[in-house]
């Protein structure tokens, strides 16, 4: 692996952190590419994301994936907790 | 809150197997309460798969929110969540499978993925009433034509290439068509194919029960680039031809099988043609035609959620860490324990 | 009097020259342009008497051909008496089942080493006689052909009939019909055609387009 990349998010709540372990896990098992591989990790309300790639473009292409995924995630929880809010108004 | 399957529990699925991403919210009776579809549409009207998923990223909160809203439910009653484990693009699953897990995570329920075409299947009957009908789906990604049969949906006949709908789609954009929102490439060829007279000649081909279609595509191609036809003889021929196909197999299928009912669904189910092909073949075996509305034709979350409700009220419960997408994830390989109890 | 409705022809047995004999009917079918409809009705009546003939040449027993009416898209042929193979199949007993489908795979290997595709292998379409004879019959989508992949289909539809029709034993019997087939056209030849209808088979699944987009 010769391209490396780490990339730590600061979230929320440390439930949000176990979500998005839980929701991430499963692709860094399944990769679409032999080209990288990626490790999930946490700390506190800290997610990190590794990515060990043998190529500039598959890391790339990998980095762009988690970030999306990690924004999907945020986006979709944060709807979903207005939502209880609003009903238990 | 109820949690247990009672008649208040509702199960939300999502669908994200190719071009929409599509939430549903169902109750465990059956009731469609929601069902919000957002198409990613590119211009050109190819497939980029990757486009496709970043769409699918960026819309997911807010066809989430929306389904909500629609059914007007909190997240707290929401069961069971349900997504399209396959089969389909890649990068699209990943994504509708995020967003489902991080959801079955949060909401603290269980996860249930759904074979896409089995789902397709299902929804069906739900909407038409069809109890044990002989199925011929057809779209873009999928042409198939099955029928249950000793715990599972049974494959008669599918492609042995292309889809149908891939093959209009690419004879259109050949043509130079643009297919725009609430207008794809089917319903612009069907419209065309009204138009047109002449019957050009071009392969027909069947074997068995199974179809080709890109010896058509190729020969149609190749007719339009020689300019010595319509562009509406040549829409109307390609249909005609392609349907007269599926409608054969069809029939074989139906025959063989001796259901009573046939059942369409897929978005090229949607072509008028078609259904009028499939009718006139159902009167004449004494068979009743179901035509699945189109907005349950087309992929759409209700269909996951409803073939949730189906799963996970027989335990088929998929665990979030082994909750992996399977791309070619085949419709006879899925048991569905439900329809055994029907018959 | 009618004894069998296909989708595709319906079988009347008559009497013809002091014989029982079948008239296979291709009828007209309303769901599509009559031009198609002649098209393709007449292209099959033409193409099944010929290959049913050169099957029997190619050694596999076929129903002898009387008379063809092209006009009326209309085949006589001999009445073959015997049971389809889909109603006894399951009957059998593992070893008569075994043996019968080897055999089945001979007379598919017989076809195929003459350059002959069936078109649409199933086991409605094979009669086992009381002599334990087996014959093969509807070959209205069959073609005179030597390509790898026409083989490949013609034997991925049977293992598909067997897959829709007689699901529990499906892995058995086709095993059995590819070690007749070997038998016949050896062993290279065999694998090369199973290659294919592996290869077929990866196809159909997801089209093909999307998923060279995707890796």
């Amino acid at each position: 692996m010769k391209r490396n990349a780490t990339i730590c998010f600061e979230l929320p709540s440390e439930k949000f952190v176990e979500v998005l372990m839980k929701a991430l896990l499963p692709e860094t098992k399944q990769p679409t590419t032999s080209r990288a591989r990626v490790k999930i990790s946490s700390q506190g309300k800290k997610l990190i994301i590794q990515v060990g790639a043998t190529d500039t473009s598959a890391l790339r292409a990998t980095l762009n994936a988690y970030l999306q995924w990690v924004g999907l995630v945020r986006n979709t929880l944060e709807t979903v907790a207005q939502r209880e809010m609003r009903t238990n108004a | 809150m109820q949690r247990d399957g009672s008649p208040h529990a509702f199960c939300l699925g999502i669908e994200a197997t190719a071009d929409d991403f599509s939430v549903g919210i169902l109750s465990f009776e059956g009731t469609v309460l929601a069902n919000v579809s957002i198409a990613f549409m590119s211009e050109t009207g190819g497939i980029h798969p990757r486009e496709a998923a970043r769409h699918h990223a960026k819309v997911a909160g807010t066809a989430i929110i929306k389904a909500f809203q629609k059914a007007n439910i909190g997240s707290q009653d929401v069961a069971v969540i349900a997504f399209s484990q396959g089969p389909g693009l890649g990068p699209c699953l990943r994504t509708g499978a995020t967003a489902a897990r991080a959801l079955a995570s949060y909401l603290d329920v269980p996860l249930v993925g759904v074979n896409h075409c089995v789902a397709h299947v299902e929804i069906g009957k739900l909407v038409t009433g069809a109890k044990d009908p002989t199925t011929l789906y057809v779209s873009g990604g999928n042409t198939i034509v099955s029928a249950f049969g000793g715990g599972r949906y049974r494959i008669f006949g599918e492609t042995l290439d292309i889809a149908v709908g891939n093959c209009l789609d690419v004879f259109a954009r050949e043509a130079g068509l643009c297919q725009t929102e609430g207008k794809p490439f089917g319903a612009i060829v069907e419209a065309l194919a009204k138009e047109g007279e002449e019957l050009v000649e071009l392969p027909y081909s069947v074997k068995g029960m199974d179809m080709s279609f890109s010896g058509l595509l190729t020969a149609a191609v190749r007719s339009l680039k020689s300019r010595k036809h319509r562009l509406e003889d040549l829409c109307y021929s390609l249909q005609e031809q392609a349907f007269s196909m599926l409608t054969e197999v069809t029939e074989r299928a139906l025959a063989h099988t001796e259901k009573r009912e046939i059942l369409l669904t897929g978005g090229v189910g949607a072509n008028r043609r078609l259904q009028t092909m499939l009718k006139t073949v159902a009167q004449e075996h004494g068979s009743r035609f179901c035509r699945v509305p189109t907005q349950y034709a087309l992929d759409n979350g209700a269909m996951i959620a409803w073939t949730g409700i189906l799963g996970f009220k027989h335990g088929l419960i998929t665990p979030v860490e082994e909750s992996f997408v399977r791309l070619k994830w085949r419709l006879d390989e899925v048991n569905v324990p439900w329809v055994e109890e029907l018959c | 009097m009618l004894i069998k409705k296909g989708a595709e022809a319906s079988l009347f047995l008559e009497e013809w020259q002091g014989q029982k004999v079948v008239m296979k009917r291709r009828l007209p079918k309303k769901y599509r342009l009559p031009e198609i409809d002649r098209r393709i009705r007449s292209y099959r009546t033409i193409h099944e008497s010929q290959l049913l003939h050169h099957a029997k040449q190619a050694g596999v027993p076929t129903p002898t051909i009387f008379l063809i009416d092209l006009a009326n898209s209309n085949i006589i042929m001999e009445f073959v008496e015997g049971k389809q193979l889909k109603q006894i199949l399951e009957q059998l007993p593992p070893d008569e089942r075994r043996d019968l489908n080897r055999h089945i795979g001979r007379l598919i290997g017989q076809l195929h080493h003459d350059g002959i595709i069936h078109g649409d292998l199933t086991t409605s379409n094979m009669i086992l006689t009381p002599s334990d004879k087996v014959v093969f019959v509807d070959f209205g989508l069959g073609e005179k052909t030597v390509e790898l992949e026409l083989k490949g289909v013609d034997l991925h539809l049977m293992k598909r009939a067997y897959q829709s029709t007689h699901f529990r034993f499906a892995k058995d019997c086709f095993r059995a019909v590819l070690e007749g087939y070997a038998l016949v056209v050896g062993g290279d030849e065999a694998k090369r055609v199973l290659d294919k209808i592996r290869e077929i088979e990866q196809r159909g699944r997801y089209i093909s387009e999307r998923r060279k987009t995707e890796q």
